[in-house]
């Protein structure tokens, strides 16, 4: 018999689906590696793409946390401020007193389930509560570290610079997390239960399986990679600021639809989020490379980020029914 | 009967005021394959989504396997009690695969490679019901079409395996093609006489006639007829599921009356000659048309045609037209905004002073509709959602009105509308008429078709019959219709 034509869509779905984000970040690395051959020399690559990417490791965090709650057809519209808010935690607070260090995080952790809970039964869209919640984070982070300063714990900035054999560390992260966004989603009971509710929560509800607990459970997750992610960068950074994080909310957004999501129907890909973060990342660095000068960067990068995600939409081709 | 898989004592449902079902006592042996037909709002899915544990029956009392059914019978319940429905709307997750969905609806699929046996699972059952499918089981549901969706529904019912007691089948090859559904009837046929007891749910009345054993029919919420299926023929189904209610129509007939209208300008006539696969539509000034026919079989895709008017393909029209959308919530109001500003927004220009919205305007306007059809509201500043359903479509009535639309377009404009809103809107559509307005109108109650000078009966997308406004009884419809 012949071949069904959606199984032919299918496979070329699935194939462009992983392959536009990678195909951007090449794009995007691809100048930076000529106009630094370091990065692919024997005896240099090691170093420099250990300082190239380090920095890119809290925004793949920053994005796996926006994609979990883009899945469930949310977004955490906070996430900026909440990484920002951790890291003068860590720096502030963890450095002097590790227990209530350790108590505020749990705190946060309890609030984003809170947000989750709260999201089901007021049925409240989470931009309007993670915008609100935002105010608070910044407003915190305010308090308790002013100005930038502070110091990490040292097992913190130890975790950040580990130097493992032949590969370099942020590669090793990368691939790592990238490994446990996939099995999250896409092997976990958890995941397809994420990614059934933010397509149709009435089928889900009618098979027996409990929406609020889905939603808690992604809101702490939320939490959770945000809160890693500002360990994450405090510890690259070493110090603490309430700014620090700035632009993490719309950039891990961008990382997560470059990476093949979408904001509704609950279409999420863990690798392509973490491909789509080191792209956003290294936009940035190609910038500096290409010695725009700093009056341009903010547009030039802001036109790129518009392109990649055009180029990405573009290959998207759901087979799509119309309904009327 | 000793053996009783199903029993139903006398179940009513209301909804609000109207009953859905009145009083409806059936009974299902294991390995019966029952089936159920009726015209559209006849109760067959009220009654279903009632057996699923979808919501609970207002009144009466059904058992499964001779147990009583609680008050706190639901959808999970039904299913672990054997219980397994596909219905005209799928259920299933559109960005999962096939073997996921599977896992969500079957608990058994758990632990260390569930995903294998989920897939080699719905395999097996397709292999077995549908060879030749060309579905994978890592396949996401979204990259199939509307049948093969279909038929992984169908699949996933089965999936429920030696756990399968009732299978309750709800249309369930509006979507297949010829030689799908022959293969899903050929399997019922199969599968009959075992274990499983099937309700079979379909307006295609042969498909109905070549699987089940019994036919029940019903009408307005009540059971009207039964026939065992190897005496039953179409004529006399369609007899069962309209004789009652089409003589009392007839009796009600007085206000049917034939006008003249043929010296009227054309407002709607088709561009090109008709087509060997269906009639053309045309409409003249001061003229009600009908529409009717099953629901979904192309009646809403026609005024969303014609609503186009302008760059309209097919028709050349006279606008300007207006359109009242079935769907009230999602395509009528404009929820955030109060009862003027809903009522007003086609002829704002006229409410104009100075270029700039005057609310005296709006507000004489809309007080002018609140006298005249009575809309009930405390204050006509309030949220348009503070209206009950019908008086929310009267204001969208009273907006198509108000506007300088030649036609007005109406996807089913009474559907859920109370009996006292309905004679409002009937009163209007004739006053307008009169005055020189033109309606097509579809309805999905019989009923209303004798307001209409013409009726178009659509079937599977295409209009199939006309029939004068005199002669448009409940069993010419539904004649034409299957």
């Amino acid at each position: 018999m012949v071949r069904p034509l959606d199984s032919r869509k299918e496979g070329l779905a699935r194939y462009t689906e992983t392959l536009v984000p990678a195909i951007s970040l090449l794009v995007v690395l691809l100048p930076i590696v000529y106009k630094q051959p370091n990065l692919i020399s024997p005896d240099r690559y090691y170093a420099t793409l250990t300082m190239t990417l380090a920095f890119g490791i809290p925004i793949v965090l920053a994005s796996l946390g926006q994609m979990l709650a883009m899945s469930i057809g949310e977004i955490d519209f906070a996430m900026e401020n909440l990484v920002s808010l951790v890291t003068c935690v860590m720096g502030a607070v963890m450095f002097k007193d590790p227990l209530l260090g350790t108590a505020f995080l749990i705190g946060i952790l309890a609030v984003y389930m809170l947000i989750g809970a709260f999201i089901h039964l007021k049925k409240l869209p989470s931009i309007i509560i993670t915008i609100g919640m935002s105010f608070i984070w910044t407003g915190l982070a305010i308090t308790i570290q002013p100005t930038p300063g502070g110091s990490m714990p040292a097992a913190v900035n130890a975790a950040m610079r580990l130097r493992p054999p032949w590969i370099p560390y942020p590669i090793v992260l990368a691939v790592l997390l990238a490994l446990i966004g996939h099995f999250l989603m896409f092997k976990t009971n958890f995941g397809i239960l994420a990614r059934g509710v933010g397509d149709n929560v009435k089928s889900i509800q009618q098979a027996g399986h409990s929406a609020i607990r889905v939603r808690i459970m992604v809101f702490g997750l939320v939490g959770l990679f945000g809160i890693l992610s500002g360990v994450a960068l405090g510890g690259l950074t070493t110090s603490a600021d309430p700014l620090l994080a700035k632009n993490y909310t719309l950039l891990s957004v961008a990382a997560v639809v470059l990476g093949g999501g979408t904001f509704a129907g609950g279409k999420v890909s863990a690798v392509g989020a973490v491909f789509g973060a080191l792209a956003m990342h290294l936009v940035v660095h190609l910038l500096v490379v290409l010695k725009i000068s700093t009056d341009w960067q903010a547009g030039v990068k802001g036109f790129i980020i518009l392109l990649a995600l055009y180029i990405g939409g573009f290959f998207k081709r759901a087979g799509k029914i119309r309904y009327i | 009967m000793a053996e009783r898989l199903v029993e139903t004592k006398g179940i009513g449902k209301n909804f609000g005021i109207s009953p859905a079902l009145v009083d409806v006592s059936l009974t299902l042996a294991p390995g019966e394959c029952l089936g159920l037909v009726g015209h559209n709002g006849a109760g067959k899915s009220t009654l279903m989504n009632i057996l699923t544990g979808i919501f609970p029956p207002s009144s009466g009392a059904f058992s499964l396997n001779g147990r009583l059914q609680d008050a706190g019978y639901n959808v999970r319940a039904a299913n672990s009690r054997g219980v397994w429905a596909v219905f005209q709307e799928l259920s299933l997750c559109l960005n999962l695969t096939v073997a996921e969905n599977l896992r969500v609806f079957h608990p058994e699929f758990r632990g260390w490679g569930w995903r294998k046996r989920a897939g080699d699972a719905i395999t097996a059952i397709l292999d077995e019901i549908f060879p030749g499918h060309g579905i994978r089981p890592n396949q996401r549901v979204e990259t199939l079409n509307l049948g093969r969706r279909q038929v992984v529904e169908i699949a996933k019912a089965f999936a429920a395996g030696d756990g399968l007691g009732l299978l309750i089948l709800d249309e369930p090859t509006s979507a297949l093609d010829y030689h799908t559904a022959r293969q899903l009837i050929d399997h019922l046929n199969r599968i009959k006489g075992g274990s499983i007891g099937i309700i079979y749910i379909s307006h295609i009345l042969d498909e109905v006639l070549a699987c089940t054993d019994r036919i029940v029919v019903m009408k307005d919420g009540r059971i009207s007829g039964e026939v065992a299926s190897r005496d039953a023929t179409r004529d006399r189904l369609i007899e069962l599921m309209g004789s009652k209610s089409a003589s009392a129509g007839e009796a009600r007939g007085g206000d049917r009356q034939s006008r003249d209208l043929s010296g009227r300008p054309l407002l709607i006539s088709p561009r090109r000659p008709e087509e060997k696969g269906g009639l053309r539509l045309t409409l003249r000034e001061g003229e009600v048309v009908g529409l009717a026919g099953l629901a979904g079989h192309g009646q809403t895709d026609l005024l969303i045609e014609l609503f186009d008017w302008r760059r309209n393909p097919d028709y050349r029209i006279e606008g300007p037209l207006t359109f009242i959308p079935g769907d009230r919530q999602r395509d009528g109001n404009f929820p955030l905004w109060s009862i003027i500003k809903n009522l007003t927004i086609l002829v704002y220009p006229r409410v104009r002073r100075y270029r700039i919205i005057d609310l005296s305007l709006e507000r004489s306007v809309s007080g002018r509709w609140r006298d005249s059809i009575g809309i009930r509201a405390a204050s006509l500043g309030d949220n348009i959602l503070s209206l009950s359903g019908g008086n929310q479509q009267k204001v969208l009535f009273a907006r198509c009105l108000e506007s300088a639309a030649k036609a007005i377009l109406m996807d089913d404009p009474t559907r859920g509308v109370d009996v006292g809103t309905k004679e409002i809107i009937y009163r209007l559509i004739r006053e307008e008429r009169d005055r020189g307005r033109s309606f097509v109108w579809y309805t999905t109650e019989m009923d209303e078709l004798k307001h209409c000078d013409r009726v178009y009966v659509f079937r599977n997308g295409s209009m199939v019959a006309e029939i004068p406004g005199t002669e448009a009884t409940e069993e010419a419809v539904l004649r034409s219709s299957f």
